[in-house]
């Protein structure tokens, strides 16, 4: 395990409440239809659905480690654990996506799970997984780009202090 | 409770106007009791930009450090005006409905020592000197009772103490010296829209800044990380905590009690503040004061005005309260880079900053480099706001965009209406039980059309910048996000229709003076506030001592 490895769990602990916050105002924004969601326990094959819809979102390329690579899904669950309607709209996701017929996500290839993520992104229906994909992307980039490992291709320090970037700028 | 009487003065607030009246009252060697809501901030350790996940870190949310604010009535958005909605790329238009609504908390504010000084940019403006008269020259909202000349030599303190760097041609803003320090390098986003503005006719220059283009005064030069509103760990941001407070503090003048919420100001038979009641620490206080600077803001000092029932016998108390009006647009351009790197705001155009300087609008505007001010300066924030999609094309559109994103704002003048005021909630309270402020806020006809200019001279501008494709467009019109706010005690000669004289001392009360932006006639055309609630709260303080000593 490298040095950025050992590490990388301690910066997503630090700033939950922030991603808190992103998710609360993200859902804020979106009707849920209330009476389609129940509440839900999370199964193990519940996490290895998250975990394969996230890898799909944030798949390892010459850019930068998958999702799951940087343990995200886990990032997931803690939030779930603490917010009921994150939870509730996960859950019911993961089910949704379990159900697929002919085949669960789990057992498509990789351009089946990907068609089905851009038919997510293009529909404008306020169903419970539509709204979790949008909430899914932008919290899985917030947690994934927060780690320096994914950011090593970036004309970019590590953190913008205590270099900074004196000009010469070009 | 306590009862002392052992300090000259009680300055109530420690942002730009509080802080400034500080100095300025140890200047005169008196003593000074400094208090604030909120906690002090301890640079190093609070502000996080050496961490790996700096990005995740805005400005830190210390306990106090945001007062409560709730909203009334903000007005309604109508499909007639749907080029001014709010979208960007990621999740297209970001507001719902046909009401106005504030974004996020609405009122970006920090309490604190330092105060909002500690969350800006650092833009160190003077107010134009034709926005002075608004009533007489142009029949909107009320003319200040003091001129641009009257303020000049006060901006010159200011800035001198600040060490704002900047350029000479300032336009209508006459100087009787020159800046303390050179102005700064254009960055590779300004330098674009320095070239996109004269390719449009227009003038760009750069801003004038309190962040440090050389070391001055013990503090470092900056080194343009470029995230000045996260918070500086380097102290080579204006903000008041490194610059008036810290020199009062050296002054062994002035005592500060950071957490210390004022609950209520009562007068004696005469008109005079007697007597500051306040909590700290779950322990309640009562002092009492020569004279009482109060610096609250221009939510925050009617709130506690009205709550007291002091100041008000005009009935302005509240009233004419003016937000930000603000518009941004972003986009990527293929032939440029490192837009992340430089100073925010570092480039600004200021052709179209007097109140007439748009055709058939009353109130000016001026348009900033923004990249940095938008925060666009990590992947988070491009992959939240530019770039949409997932999986390996959304990474390759990162990998070949990152660093190229070129933004530019426009903040414009807003008019007191009618229908803009604040006052009390009827029924929520704060921790110690005092009712929290409520920001009515509707844009008036002159705000709609000034909006319109801002946003398509903007749209033609990131085009003359070379991006081909806007990806982003954010406003006022379908969200009240302000960081600047002005009015609410109005400054004025009549005792029937403003709450404060020249001087910045209260009608009512002759031992009390407001020195924040709530005293401000006009909000100015888009000019960054701090600079002139200093200069005035310098003024402020020299006058009072003037008239007494």
């Amino acid at each position: 395990m490298s040095e950025s490895d050992n590490t990388s769990t301690h910066y997503f602990s630090l700033r939950r409440r922030d991603a808190l916050k992103l998710v609360t105002s993200f859902l804020a924004c979106c009707a849920l239809p209330g009476a389609a969601l129940s509440q839900h326990q999370i199964t193990a094959h519940d996490s290895s659905t998250l975990a394969s819809f996230l890898n799909a979102i944030i798949p390892a390329d010459e850019f930068g480690p998958s999702a799951t690579d940087l343990d995200l899904h886990y990032e997931f669950l803690i939030i779930a654990e603490s917010y009921s309607k994150f939870r509730e709209i996960m859950v019911s996701t993961c089910k949704w996506l379990g159900d697929l017929k002919p085949m669960p996500f789990l057992s498509l290839r990789s351009a089946q799970q990907q068609q089905l993520l851009h038919q997510l992104a293009q529909s404008d229906q306020l169903l419970p997984h539509v709204i979790f994909y949008g909430v899914a992307r932008n919290l899985a980039y917030y947690f994934y780009y927060a780690n320096p490992q994914t950011r090593v291709h970036l004309s970019m320090n590590e953190a913008p202090q205590p270099r900074g970037y004196p000009p010469p700028w070009t | 409770m306590d009862l002392k009487q052992s300090y000259d003065a009680i300055v109530i607030g420690a942002g730009a106007g509080g802080g400034a009246a500080a100095w300025r009252l140890a200047h005169h060697g008196k003593t000074v009791l400094l208090l604030d809501a909120g906690p002090r901030f301890n640079p190093t350790a609070d502000y996080k930009l050496m961490q790996p996940d700096w990005e995740r870190h805005n400005f830190p949310n210390k306990t106090g450090s945001r007062g409560q604010v709730s909203f009334g009535d903000l007005g309604r958005v109508s499909e007639q005006n749907k080029h001014l909605f709010s979208w960007n790329t990621v999740k297209g238009r970001l507001s719902a409905g046909n009401t106005r609504r504030p974004l996020g908390s609405g009122y970006e504010h920090v309490q604190g020592i330092g105060g909002s000084t500690l969350h800006f940019v650092g833009e160190a403006h003077r107010l134009n000197a034709r926005s002075f008269s608004m009533a007489s020259d142009f029949g909107v909202g009320a003319d200040w009772p003091l001129t641009y000349d009257d303020l000049e030599p006060y901006y010159v303190i200011a800035e001198k103490v600040l060490g704002v760097a900047g350029s000479e041609n300032q336009k209508e803003c006459w100087r009787s010296s020159a800046f303390p320090l050179p102005a700064h390098l254009f960055s590779p986003a300004a330098t674009r829209l320095v070239e996109a503005g004269a390719k449009l006719g227009m003038h760009w220059q750069a801003n004038s800044r309190a962040a440090l283009s050389i070391p001055y005064e013990n503090r470092p030069q900056c080194n343009y990380c470029g995230n000045c509103s996260r918070g500086c760990p380097l102290g080579d941001k204006g903000s008041s905590d490194v610059t008036f407070i810290r020199q009062a503090e050296q002054s062994n003048c002035v005592t500060i009690k950071p957490l210390s919420s004022v609950i209520r100001m009562e007068a004696d038979d005469t008109g005079h503040i007697k007597t500051i009641r306040f909590a700290n620490n779950g322990k309640y206080e009562v002092i009492e004061a020569g004279l009482v600077v109060l610096a609250a803001g221009a939510v925050q000092t009617p709130r506690l005005l009205l709550h007291s029932q002091l100041a008000n016998s005009s009935g302005q108390v509240g009233k004419n309260f003016m937000e930000l009006i603000a518009w941004s647009a972003a986009g990527f351009a293929e032939d440029i880079a490192n837009t992340h790197m430089g100073l925010p705001a570092d480039a600004i155009c200021w052709d179209f900053n007097a109140p007439d300087a748009i055709r058939d609008v009353i109130g000016g505007c001026r348009f900033t480099s923004s990249v940095q001010d938008l925060g666009l300066t990590g992947p988070i924030a491009y992959m939240q706001h530019l770039i949409s999609g997932h999986s390996h094309e959304a990474k390759a559109q990162l990998h070949k965009y990152f660093g190229k994103a070129v933004a530019v704002s426009a903040i414009g003048e807003s008019l007191p209406n009618s229908e803009t005021f604040i006052d009390l909630h009827p029924s929520e309270t704060d921790q110690n039980g005092i009712p929290i402020p409520r920001i009515h806020a509707k844009l008036g006809e002159n705000e709609i059309k000034r909006l319109n200019f801002m946003a398509s001279t903007c749209r033609r501008l990131i085009a003359k910048a070379g991006v081909k494709q806007l990806r982003l467009e954010q406003g006022t019109y379908d969200f009240f996000s302000s960081t600047h706010v002005f009015g609410t005690c109005r400054m004025g000669s009549d005792p029937l229709n403003s709450v404060v004289d020249q001087s910045g001392r209260s009608h009512d009360h002759p031992n009390m003076l407001i020195t924040d932006a709530s005293i401000f006639p006009s909000s100015g055309g888009g000019e960054a506030p701090s600079l002139t609630i200093q200069a005035l709260a310098i003024r402020s303080v020299d006058q009072y001592y003037h008239n007494h000593e």
